[in-house]
């Protein structure tokens, strides 16, 4: 069924995206009303798991064009994505781990859309080059330069926070 | 080549990606510049925590919201029309009636009980017709009585005060 296949991926997009749990529940919602209307047009033989992912990044990126002055804040690390981390074994690796993902989760929201979108598809999702152009629909030199930009700018708020605890 | 163009390089160099002559030079420039050697060890450590992101259960209750969705819709209007509440009590209705009529309609004796029915009629006419003629005669005898004793008042002649 669709929506046991595919709803798990659908909302962590939309949560890596958005920032937001409930926000995600809400766009995961939308997403699925959008893709039970559109499913008539889908053309048997197409990556139905890249189709889909497309309509999502597309309905994502629609609603943050339109409501983007309201999306200020995301959700604390610790709120869900901590309780749902897999341990490594070492305690203390496992808390660096964690410190380092709390704040990339907050640094995604300076990102730019298009770079954020391109960054959680390659980077979080896994997603190869050409497979995040397929979705993004743009070539994959610009795919390669937005996700590279992205990573950038993440390193770059990483070594801000360790310096400021180290100066603690 | 300056750190800015450096830094530029650093996720190709990351990945592995550099031409050969690029590469020595970010090498090179990594040698003599911490702060850019530093944003190397900053952002292998971003690339490892992004891929190690959880994936995040979404809720029994956004599956039930999204499978009420994904329920398929009923294709005719005249199924939606025979839900609603509203018209339960009239459906519930013309279906008695229909089954009434039925029984009716498809009995086999139908022509006896028809028969039966038309008798049982005149009979209540029959008897409907003797009671109104009951009735005429005692409001005939009420009249007359009633006469009677109109006249017997009238004839009658008021007493006299006895005189002392």
């Amino acid at each position: 069924m669709l929506v046991d296949l595919f709803s798990k991926k659908v909302f962590n997009l939309a949560y890596q995206f958005s920032g937001s749990y409930q926000e995600a529940q809400d766009l995961t919602q939308d997403i699925f009303v959008k893709l039970f209307h559109t499913l008539p047009r889908y053309e048997s033989g197409r990556n139905f798991s890249a189709w889909l992912t497309t309509l999502a990044k597309n309905h994502l990126i629609d609603e943050y064009r339109r409501t983007k002055w309201e999306k200020k804040n995301r959700d604390d690390f610790d709120d869900h994505l901590l309780t749902a981390a897999v341990g490594t074994g070492d305690p203390e690796a496992q808390l660096m781990q964690n410190e380092r993902q709390r704040v990339l989760w907050a640094g995604l929201n300076r990102l730019p859309a298009d770079i954020r979108m391109a960054v959680i598809l390659k980077e979080i999702q896994g997603k190869s080059y050409e497979e995040t152009a397929a979705i993004t629909g743009v070539p994959e030199g610009t795919v390669k330069s937005r996700v590279n930009r992205g990573r950038l700018q993440l390193a770059r708020i990483l070594r801000e926070s360790k310096e400021s605890s180290d100066e603690l | 080549m300056n750190c800015e163009r450096i830094e530029e390089l650093l996720p190709s160099y990351a990945d592995g990606g550099l031409a050969t002559e690029d590469r020595a030079s970010v090498e090179a420039h990594l040698e003599t510049c911490r702060s850019c050697a530093g944003l190397l060890v900053c952002l292998r450590a971003s690339d490892e925590a992004l891929a190690a992101f959880p994936q995040v259960d979404p809720g029994e209750g956004l599956r039930e919201r999204l499978v009420s969705i994904a329920a398929p819709k009923p294709r005719f209007f005249f199924f939606t029309l025979l839900r609603k509440p509203s018209l339960q009590p009239i459906l519930t209705a013309a279906t008695v009636l229909g089954v009434i009529a039925s029984l009716y309609l498809l009995n086999p004796g139908r022509r006896e009980f028809e028969k039966s029915v038309v008798r049982t009629f005149y009979r209540g006419v029959g008897q409907v017709e003797k009671l109104y003629a009951k009735a005429g005669s005692v409001t005939d005898v009420i009249g007359s009585y009633a006469e009677n004793l109109y006249a017997s008042i009238k004839s009658a002649k008021p007493l006299e005060r006895s005189k002392d």
